[in-house]
């Protein structure tokens, strides 16, 4: 937030510093990072891979011999799977079914991976989220926005992706991210969710994928945007210089545990129902 | 009624309690007198702690908070010494025949007009009492100890004390033995303060110019106070001067000050008011065209009216207001018009302001009346509010994330206290203290007022509670054993109107697992709790300068600070205990060996258990969140330590020295393991620093020329940190390491301040003084926080120091 930043600039200007240092890692334990993608258009993408001690440089660690199932609960409210065949994509170190496959809203769904190790994992089971309808795109006072009708009284959580275009092609920002909670915005028939950029153009074409997302997605999400913008927003000339008023890093633990132990597991399986919008913005 | 499961959990029956009362008022059947009266010194102030001994130390008493002492003797001749610290001994011959009341004021040593450090001598060890871990601060030795910007700061001086921990430089409150910062009980004048720095934590709240007196309770707390887990820092307000006009001030490079104190009716009514303000935003401009039009400032007033009604009746009104106010102006940002078009909305010009301040309040009224010599009572009323408000015009951000627009925010903790306290003086070896402490919390955590159509009106539900507490203490003396046997009854009630989530309980609690709501009504008591909170502290005088000290206590604390960021925040969530959260529940034994005098030295050991604590899961969503229990985890903990401490009181180089080693552990306890931080193994606290150094040396360099040094050495704390990496879509992400498992760089450095008296001394009505120095003489960069990113494939790791260079320090202070 601005107010922190400002405060921390402050502060650093007059007494504090930054420093960059080197770290002695006498603790690092490899683990599995699986993270899971299905939504409500039937996509599924499995990516497994292993985690590399933070002095090397190498991070190419893909799995690519896990056996995955996909499971869903049926009418009877019996477990049944879904799909346990996958090709896996070397080139995006990622699995995909080999057979189409159709979600339901409010379906409960969860993933299971074997891997060549013995180990095993399993997901929380999730229920797809109800789909929401973007009726506008804007972008007002420096912020990119997505507006729709939110549903009341129930917890809502979004994630909203933002590609933009020029209009002469040259001009792109692409996987502009904001995720959110309804707090703010229970039940409001034109609540947005946005983010901040500044845009050149006078005029641009945005193509957005809005996501309703589970609860432990949305969480996963905030706490991996967070990540992704640490990366992009600090230099040794900018940016929050202390992490003051932030919270300590923490892992991407999400709702994947090893199915023996009940140990967490980086990564998540991430449900989200999704729509479209693709609109030129004036 | 204390239930049978406390009393056998505790071991502790109330029937041992009415036995010993009534063995120890029936002692003296002998016909005894009482003399009382109070202590004041040469300008009316009541003295807390002074003496009053019989000649031959056999007997005697030490005055109340109120300066207030009753002493039974039998009938015939006495002589007594009255003694304080820092003032002339006083003998007084009395023939005691019949109840007789006597007022005393003692004048003040001509040495303690020249701020030379006195002796804790002789009266000081009359004046010892049974406590273990508990530190008398006095005002003049906080002024003494060099610090930042050289203004003299309650809350750095006590983390110079053993068994005193922070997360680091600059952030708010302090930890006391392994507790966490929301288990300080921090009271002015008998009323709770919530929010103890001013600037994020780098300046503690208070004037110390307008301070008696502070004690900070580590163990052994007593009866009479409670709902904190882990101490208590008893601040008392001067009453002022009620025979002339007198007063502090200074100019520092932050911020001046000024006290003033005086008679509105001589000896029968008098006020003290003291303020201080910032003014670090004067300099604003210097900084460039970004922050000219901002202003971040802060400012407190500290006030007291004493009103001497009759020897019988005195009235006390007191409040302090402080408040941190920080308004930023940004300018619209220059990319947005240099595409101007008329007709396009991305080139609205959005000049920006957010107004951000949080204060703190309080009001206390205290009425102290004797019922008769041996028969005092305090009877305290007070309210306690802090509050803090940001307010966003235009599209500054600031709020959570999918808001924008202009906005408002506000959020509140109220409390009204009501404490009858008396204090029954049997005899001068027994003295009985007992009241009813009675609180109630409101917590409003926030309000959201927005003019943007797009985001909604917010208000989370306002939280109360009312804690209700009788308790009682007997002291009593047995030649070279004395006692201090307390008991406190606390029962809390989390009182409605609110809603309820009920969870599905084999799964861990989240929003999408509510299977219940249930609505509480206007005064409807949600969950109550109850418990005994027994105080023992135990003294074996081994010599006149020597005790062996035990405390054994419990203490239940209703309320948990729920926050989640390296320094406490100024809007960081209270929530009181109810459906979901368990209180704290601490309990502590300690022991020590004390020896007083020129060289004196302490040993102290403690151990500490914590139950119920709160703590957060990893990536914790703790602001605006109505369901803020789906965050939170339950958790326990130990701590222990030894504490060293030596003083030198007496020849030119005066000083002390302390060590402390320590630890802190937690674990949290959730019945789903997967949600355990650190799968539910202990881990070491945000503020567990093993090794702990603190030596201070005074040396007088002329007559007008004094040096005073401060020297801190301490274990890095603990903190989470990169070990490994993984990608996802070709992008880096870092894996941590667990929470807690790595240490940041120890911690040291070293303040040099010199005091320059001003050379009138004809006058001893006045003096003044320079005081400058350097903090952080050799530029030590103390890392607070470490973080990691990758920056164009590259991972880096940085250190944050909140002071990372020498910062010279001049002020000037006056007294008259």
């Amino acid at each position: 937030m601005k107010t922190r930043i400002l405060l921390c600039c402050l502060i650093a200007l007059i007494w504090g510093c930054v420093d960059k240092v080197a770290i002695k890692n006498e603790k690092f334990t490899q683990q599995p990072v699986v993270v899971a993608e299905l939504n409500s258009n039937g996509y599924l993408r499995v990516q497994v891979s292993l985690t590399t001690n933070i002095d090397e440089e190498s991070t190419n660690t893909g799995v690519d011999d896990a056996n995955i199932r996909l499971w869903t609960k049926n009418s009877a409210g019996e477990d049944e799977i879904v799909t346990q065949s996958f090709d896996y994509d070397g080139l995006n170190n990622a699995y995909f079914p080999t057979n189409s496959i159709e979600t339901e809203e409010g379906g409960i769904y969860w993933v299971e991976l074997e891997l060549s190790n013995g180990l095993s994992y399993v997901s929380r089971q999730e229920k797809m989220p109800t789909t929401v309808e973007v009726s506008d795109i804007a972008y007002v006072r420096s912020e990119l926005r997505a507006i729709f009708q939110d549903e009341k009284d129930e917890p809502n959580y979004y994630l909203a992706e933002f590609n933009i275009y020029g209009r002469d092609q040259t001009y792109f920002i692409r996987g502009l991210k904001v995720v959110s909670n309804d707090v703010l915005i229970d039940g409001n028939e034109k609540a947005y969710i946005g983010e901040y950029t500044t845009i050149s153009e006078s005029s641009y074409y945005v193509e957005l994928n809005m996501q309703s997302l589970s609860n432990s997605s949305y969480l996963f999400y905030r706490n991996f945007l967070e990540q992704e913008d640490l990366n992009e927003g600090f230099d040794d000339e900018e940016g929050d210089p202390g992490w003051l008023f932030s919270k300590p890093p923490i892992n991407l633990y999400g709702n994947i545990t090893e199915k023996e132990s009940g140990k967490k597991v980086l990564g998540q399986f991430i449900i989200s129902s999704i729509s479209q919008k693709n609109q030129i913005v004036e | 009624m204390i239930t049978p499961t406390h009393t056998n959990r505790l071991g502790f029956k109330p029937s041992i309690f009415v036995f010993i009362l009534l063995f120890c008022s029936g002692v003296y059947a002998q016909k005894t007198f009482t003399l009382s009266g109070t202590i004041t010194d040469d300008t009316g102030e009541s003295l807390i702690g002074a003496t009053v001994y019989t000649q031959d130390k056999s007997r005697g008493v030490i005055s109340n908070e109120y300066g207030f002492y009753s002493l039974t003797l039998e009938e015939g001749s006495h002589t007594l010494v009255i003694s304080f610290i820092g003032f002339l001994d006083q003998e007084k011959t009395i023939n005691l025949n019949s109840d007789i009341s006597l007022n005393i004021a003692l004048q003040t040593e001509a040495e303690q007009l020249n701020e030379v450090v006195l002796l804790a001598s002789d009266q000081e060890n009359k004046a010892r009492t049974p406590l273990a871990g508990v530190s008398k601060i006095k005002a003049s030795d906080v002024k003494r100890l060099p610090s930042l910007l050289g203004e003299a700061d309650v809350n750095r001086y006590i983390l110079t004390t053993p068994g005193i921990t922070s997360v680091g430089e600059g952030t708010s409150g302090f930890n006391v033995r392994g507790g966490g910062i929301d288990q300080n009980l921090i009271i002015i004048d008998e009323t709770p303060l919530y929010n103890s720095s001013h600037l994020w934590g780098f300046f503690s709240i208070i004037n110390p110019d307008a301070i008696k007196n502070m004690e900070l309770y580590k163990g052994g707390i007593p009866a009479r106070f409670g709902g904190r887990g882990s101490s208590v820092l008893d601040i008392r307000l001067k009453e002022g001067n009620n025979k002339g006009i007198s007063g502090d001030a200074g100019i520092g490079m932050l911020f001046s000050r000024l006290t003033l104190s005086g008679p509105i009716k001589k000896d029968k009514l008098n006020f003290m008011v003291s303020a201080r303000r910032s003014y670090f935003d004067v300099f604003f401009p210097l900084l460039g065209d970004e922050v000219e039009n901002s202003k971040v400032y802060f400012y407190d007033l500290s006030t007291k009216l004493s009103w001497k009604i009759n020897p019988r009746n005195t009235l006390y009104a007191s409040g302090y207001f402080g408040a941190d106010v920080m308004k930023l102006s940004f300018d619209a940002e220059e990319d947005l018009t240099q595409n101007n078009n008329t007709n396009n909305t991305n080139t609205e010009s959005a000049d920006e302001e957010i107004d951000f301040r949080w204060k703190n309040a309080t009001a206390t009224l205290r009425w102290n009346h004797l019922f008769s010599n041996k028969l005092f009572l305090n009877m305290t009323t007070g309210f306690s509010r802090y509050n803090y408000t940001l307010r966003s015009e235009n599209d500054a951000g600031g709020g959570p994330a999918g808001t924008s627009g202009s906005f408002t925010w506000n959020s509140s903790i109220t409390n009204w206290i009501v404490k009858p306290d008396f204090t029954l003086y049997v005899s001068p070896e027994t003295k009985v203290r007992f009241g009813v402490h009675a609180i109630s919390h409101e917590f409003a955590p926030a309000k959201i007022t927005n003019t943007d159509e797009g985001i909604n009106n917010t208000k989370l539900p306002i939280e109360k509670g009312l804690e209700v507490a009788p308790y009682a203490t007997l002291n009593q003396k047995w030649n070279n054993f004395s006692m201090a046997l307390g008991v406190r009854y606390s029962w809390f009630g989390n009182i409605g109107p609110s809603t309820v989530y009920y969870y599905d309980k084999t799964q861990p609690k989240a929003s999408n697992s509510v299977i219940n709501t249930k609505n509480f009504k206007k005064g409807d008591i949600i969950k109550r709790f109850g418990g005994v909170e027994p105080r023992l502290a135990l003294n074996y005088k081994l010599s006149e300068k020597e005790d062996l000290k035990l405390g054994i206590d419990r203490n239940l604390q209703y309320i948990h600070l729920v926050s989640n960021t390296t320094g406490a925040l100024p809007f960081d969530t209270w929530k009181p205990a109810g459906e979901h959260i368990d209180p704290l529940d601490v309990r502590q034994i300690s022991m020590g060996y004390h020896k007083t005098g020129g060289i004196g030295y302490t040993v102290e050991a403690f151990y500490k258990t914590f139950d119920q604590l709160v703590d957060y899961k990893d990536g914790a969503d703790l602001f605006i969140n109505k369901q803020l229990e789906t965050e939170l985890l339950p958790a326990s903990g130990f701590a222990y330590g030894i504490e060293l401490g030596l003083t030198k009181d007496t020849g030119k180089l005066t000083g002390r020295f302390n060590y402390t080693f320590s630890r802190s552990k937690r674990k949290t306890t959730s019945t789903h393991k997967s949600e355990n931080i650190n799968d539910g193994a202990y881990y070491s606290s945000n503020f567990d620093r093993p090794h702990v150094g603190n030596l201070s040396v005074n040396y007088p360099l002329s007559k007008r020329l004094s040096l005073q040094t401060f020297f801190t050495y301490q274990t890095g704390r603990p903190i989470t940190q990169a070990i490994g990496r993984f990608s996802l879509a070709g992008k880096e992400y870092i894996q941590y390491s667990e929470r807690n498992a790595y240490r940041l760089p120890n911690v040291h450095r070293l303040d040099i301040s010199f005091i320059l008296k001003s050379k009138n001394k004809k006058r001893r009505t006045k003096s003044g003084n320079w005081t400058f120095g350097v903090y952080n003489v050799y530029g030590r960069a103390n890392a607070l926080t470490r973080f990691s990113n990758f920056y164009m494939g590259e991972l880096r790791t940085f250190d944050f120091s909140p002071v990372g260079a020498p910062i010279p320090f001049i002020s000037k202070n006056i007294s008259f």
